[in-house]
């Protein structure tokens, strides 16, 4: 039978601890999604000042990232490359932010930071990703 | 016939309208202190929960759900905080006079209202800001732990 690992409460504070740090250290105030591999919220944090849009848009990248098994900006460069059609895939924000937790070939879940210029969430994200992946 | 139910809504509502101040929005360190201890209470109890927590316009700010958690207590806490904060009030409060029948039926016509206990208002120096939302167990365990959570701000 075939198994897959996934994401426990804790691996989620890791996560987002490791993303709130990095916005910090930047003064940047973002929202932080975590969702599992369904696409459903695991956890959340919007830090003071960030906009409720911010916190809708969050969940949106994570989404994307999530069920589609790549980042969100990889969706926006199919946008950008004239692939107009994109825009209409459901359930896909082509904002680069959505960042997929990938481990071993196996997508577990997906984190989405809205705040701050596009790339930046993305490093966002993926920061947080690396504090539970890379040690 | 319109205008009777409209008419009818509305003095439910008025009939409940409540002086509950908006207050400004929950700081995240708030909304922390409030989880912390909606936890602490949820494992007290053994209980698998999703706990969210928005601020004063309903809009989310924190939220975790606890391993083996059901996800759809994702959806049922979210709408337990946005009711709580919405409406200035307890899912209980709902709960409770639906559970009397007759006029008050009408509150399940109410936009939004979740008529379930486990959500709760926060409130701080007399003023509304924020709410959380507890699912995963029964009506009154959710709300036990929800509880919990609003009252570390107390």
């Amino acid at each position: 039978m075939k198994t897959r690992p996934e994401l426990t409460l804790a691996d989620c504070e890791r996560v987002a601890a490791a993303a709130v740090a990095q916005a910090q250290r930047n003064q940047w105030v973002v929202a932080i999604a975590i969702l599992d591999d369904g696409g459903h919220l695991l956890h959340f944090v919007r830090m003071d000042g960030a906009t409720p849009a911010n916190a809708a848009i969050a969940v949106e990248k994570a989404r994307t990232a999530a069920l589609s098994r790549r980042t969100s900006g990889s969706w926006e460069e199919r946008v950008k490359a004239g692939r107009t059609s994109m825009l209409k895939m459901p359930g896909i924000l082509p904002v680069q932010g959505g960042v997929p937790i990938m481990v071993d070939g196996t997508c577990i879940g997906g984190v989405g930071v809205s705040g701050v210029q596009s790339h930046e969430d993305e490093q966002i994200a993926q920061v947080g990703i690396d504090a539970l992946l890379k040690r | 016939m319109f205008r009777v139910i409209v008419g009818a809504l509305l003095a439910a509502v008025a009939f409940c309208a409540n002086a509950q101040v908006y207050g400004p929005p929950i700081t995240l360190e708030q909304a922390r202190k409030v989880m912390a201890a909606a936890e602490a209470e949820a494992r007290k109890n053994n209980f698998n929960m999703g706990v969210a927590i928005v601020d004063a316009g309903g809009h989310l700010v924190l939220f975790q759900r606890m391993d083996g958690t059901q996800f759809v207590s994702e959806n049922v806490a979210r709408e337990k905080a946005w009711s709580a904060a919405a409406y200035k009030r307890p899912g209980k409060a709902f709960m409770d006079r639906l559970a009397k029948g007759g006029e008050d039926l009408l509150i399940l016509q109410l936009h939004g209202v979740v008529s379930a206990d486990g959500g709760e208002p926060i409130i701080v120096d007399g003023k509304l800001i924020g709410a959380i939302g507890v699912s995963g167990s029964s009506a009154a365990n959710d709300g036990v732990v929800a509880r919990a959570g609003a009252a570390a701000l107390k």
